[in-house]
């Protein structure tokens, strides 16, 4: 079973704002990926205090029904794949978005 | 479809100025605010719903994502609803997502409901990056030759 102990928090050490909230809704994702793999392939997951609560096509879907449900409290609305897509924007990451020579 | 065209002028000179296309790049005016379901359920709630957000956002072909800067997210008060990895440049690290509402100021496209992504923008002057999962549609012409860029929805 994959953790996230380091939930909220930057390789440095620094705090990400706001992604503590999600740990342990990532913690049951990961424990039943599996299961989810299975039936849900590529679908969106709806998940609250540890729960699946519904099966998605859309992230916008599935947002809308947890805002409904839950309110400003925190879920987690998350890819049903075995790997997350990593995504990239070079010049943000490497600080290059403004140079000046 | 409709079409913007953009250019950055001199602001002593009047005159169409290279070099503000070079340093602040092809940049829309936005407004960040938070979702419809997001006003619901503050409505709901007796919530006050928080102002939103103007600043400007810059196009950046090479960004696979959306990006708003992270203490505009805070000041709107949400939650992230999901993390991804971001490749960077010491290897994967996870960034929060949220669901936001973009409007696009002093242009006819519809407000946009879209996830993005928390990132530390506003030390390079900008309250959002624009990338290629808005772009996917849009027809963007940057005329460095001329000072100016065009994007049609």
């Amino acid at each position: 079973m994959i953790t996230f102990p380091d939930a909220g928090k930057r390789p440095n050490g620094e705090s990400i704002m706001g992604i503590e909230v999600l740990r342990k809704e990532l913690e049951f994702f990961e424990k039943e990926k599996a299961n989810l793999l299975k039936s849900h392939a590529g679908k969106i997951a709806l998940i609250k205090d540890q729960k699946l609560i519904g099966v998605f096509d859309d992230f916008l879907q599935a947002y809308n029904e947890g805002m409904k449900s839950f309110g400003v409290e925190p879920f987690l609305v998350r890819l049903i794949v075995d790997v997350q897509p990593s995504q990239q924007a070079p010049a943000l990451a490497l600080g290059l978005l403004h140079v000046n020579l | 479809m409709s079409i913007f065209n953009r250019y950055w002028k001199n602001p002593e000179t009047g005159i169409l100025d290279h070099n503000l296309l070079l340093t602040r790049g092809p940049a829309l005016e936005v407004e960040i605010g938070v979702t419809k379901a997001h006003v619901n359920a503050l409505v709901v709630t007796n919530k006050p719903i928080p102002n939103s957000h103007n600043g400007t956002a810059l196009i950046d072909t090479g960004a696979a994502f959306t990006a708003v800067d992270e203490s505009i997210l805070d000041g709107l008060g949400l939650n992230p609803v999901n993390t991804v990895p971001i490749i960077g440049p010491t290897g994967n690290e996870e960034q929060g997502v949220y669901f936001c509402q973009i409007k696009f100021l002093g242009t006819d496209i519809p407000a946009l409901e879209q996830w993005v992504i928390g990132s530390k923008l506003s030390k390079f002057g900008h309250a959002a990056l624009i990338g290629r999962n808005l772009l996917n549609g849009c027809l963007l012409v940057y005329d460095g030759k001329h000072a100016q860029w065009t994007l049609a929805v």
